[in-house]
């Protein structure tokens, strides 16, 4: 076993191997993997979810679910632009059932009786904590700009959510629609929409 | 730009070009997270994940499930599995029947067994869904008894029968739709139960 783990420390430990090890169930080169890409990722987690906890929360499900769907990896983009548009899913999955779920309280709680039930849905942005969240990101990635982060996480949900994943992720529109489930002219409203907020936001 | 990112920003041909002014190039891409979570992280590999539908849903769902193609639970380590929340279609199509039940139950069976909640504001979440479970496998399974005696039923009877179970799986789909209102599946849902119906003679008339 010692022969085993010194011949693993010698190997040439590139990400297309350590990917290929993990592959072959090496928990210790998916580790590495984990170690590379888990800054990235919980960077992308606490600022699409606001809340640091949660952030390290959804690292797991989103380092799990890679874990599981290791061998649905080919190799036709880096394991990197993989892993991120995993946990983009993932996050996006995260968002969404939890709006449903707080369309389904604000029904059941705030409703009268024999009401519409179609009420507009719950926007969680409303109960951001944002002194709080300014403190996680600052604490977590001291070289951004405080500001602007503020002004990113002020935003309503869906607008929020398309600006991060077009204008700090780099996706483009149409894959933007394809991951929100909805049409690229409403992504590119969203996001001008965010965009004129941030420019009020930044000029007060 | 590393290579996370499969877009361009400030992209010429995509983006609005007043976007510039906004120092988005200033945001940190990388984190220094306060917390390592490697060791939940191997928890969760050496556990293996475990398939919750075991726990949410019937003999019927699963069994149709698998006559569905639905993934089944216990899946090998690296084999791909649909999300936990669902996107597929056919995971939407699982989803309508469970959905689908107290009326079913009524008209079919007759039956005052499973009867729809009156009100939701007495009702948890999670009785609400036992509820629907409930009512969704006598749906499913009085749907699967129809199928198996098709052969020895009156045509009219069994006419019937399909009739009244695109009903209430045309109810089920508009309900669903307003249960998930930003999603578009549903709606497609919907639209293709309905159209297919339309497609039927209505062997009730206007009796419905």
């Amino acid at each position: 076993m010692l022969a085993t783990a010194l011949d693993m420390r010698n190997r040439d430990d590139g990400p297309e191997d350590l990917v290929r090890r993990a592959q072959a169930g090496d928990v210790e080169a998916f580790e590495a993997l984990y170690r590379d890409h888990y800054p990235r990722v919980y960077a992308l987690g606490l600022r699409m979810l606001r809340d640091g906890r949660l952030a390290e929360e959804l690292s797991v499900e989103i380092f799990a679910k890679a874990w599981e769907s290791l061998g649905s990896f080919k190799g036709r983009s880096a394991f990197g632009t993989w892993l991120h548009r995993l946990g983009v899913n993932q996050i996006l999955n995260y968002l969404r059932t939890e709006r449903r779920r707080h369309a389904r309280i604000t029904i059941v709680a705030d409703l009268p009786e024999g009401s519409d039930l179609r009420e507009a849905p719950h926007e969680p942005s409303e109960r951001l904590d944002m002194d709080a969240y300014a403190r996680d990101v600052a604490r977590a990635m001291p070289d951004t700009r405080i500001d602007l982060e503020r002004a990113i996480a002020a935003l309503p949900d869906r607008a929020r959510e398309a600006l991060i994943l077009h204008h700090v992720e780099g996706y483009k529109y149409q894959e933007i629609a394809d991951l929100m489930g909805t049409k690229i002219g409403t992504v590119k409203a969203q996001i001008h929409r965010a965009c004129a907020m941030i420019r009020e936001a930044l000029a007060e | 730009m590393n290579d996370y990112r499969d877009g361009n920003n400030g992209n010429t041909t995509q983006g609005p070009p007043n976007d510039r002014d906004i120092p988005f190039d200033e945001l940190s891409q990388r984190a220094f997270p306060p917390r390592d979570v490697w060791s939940e992280v191997r928890a969760r590999i050496e556990a293996g994940e475990r398939d919750t539908r075991e726990f949410t849903e019937g003999p019927e769902q699963r069994s149709l499930g698998t006559r569905a193609g639905l993934p089944q639970g216990g899946s090998s380590r690296f084999e791909p599995r649909r999300s936990a929340f669902g996107n597929g279609l056919l995971r939407i199509a699982a989803t309508l029947l469970i959905f689908a039940g107290g009326a079913a139950v009524g008209w079919m069976a007759r039956s005052d067994t499973v009867g729809p909640p009156t009100s939701v504001n007495h009702l948890s979440g999670a009785s609400m869904a036992e509820h629907v479970q409930t009512a969704g496998s006598h749906y499913v399974a009085t749907l699967a008894l129809l199928a198996e005696q098709r052969e020895e039923l009156d045509p009219d009877e069994l006419e019937a029968g399909h009739e009244v179970a695109l009903a209430t799986l045309s109810g089920a789909t508009y309900e669903l739709t307003r249960l998930l209102p930003e999603e578009v599946e549903p709606d497609d849902l919907h639209q293709a139960v309905e159209a297919h119906r339309q497609e039927l003679e209505v062997w009730f008339g206007t009796e419905q």
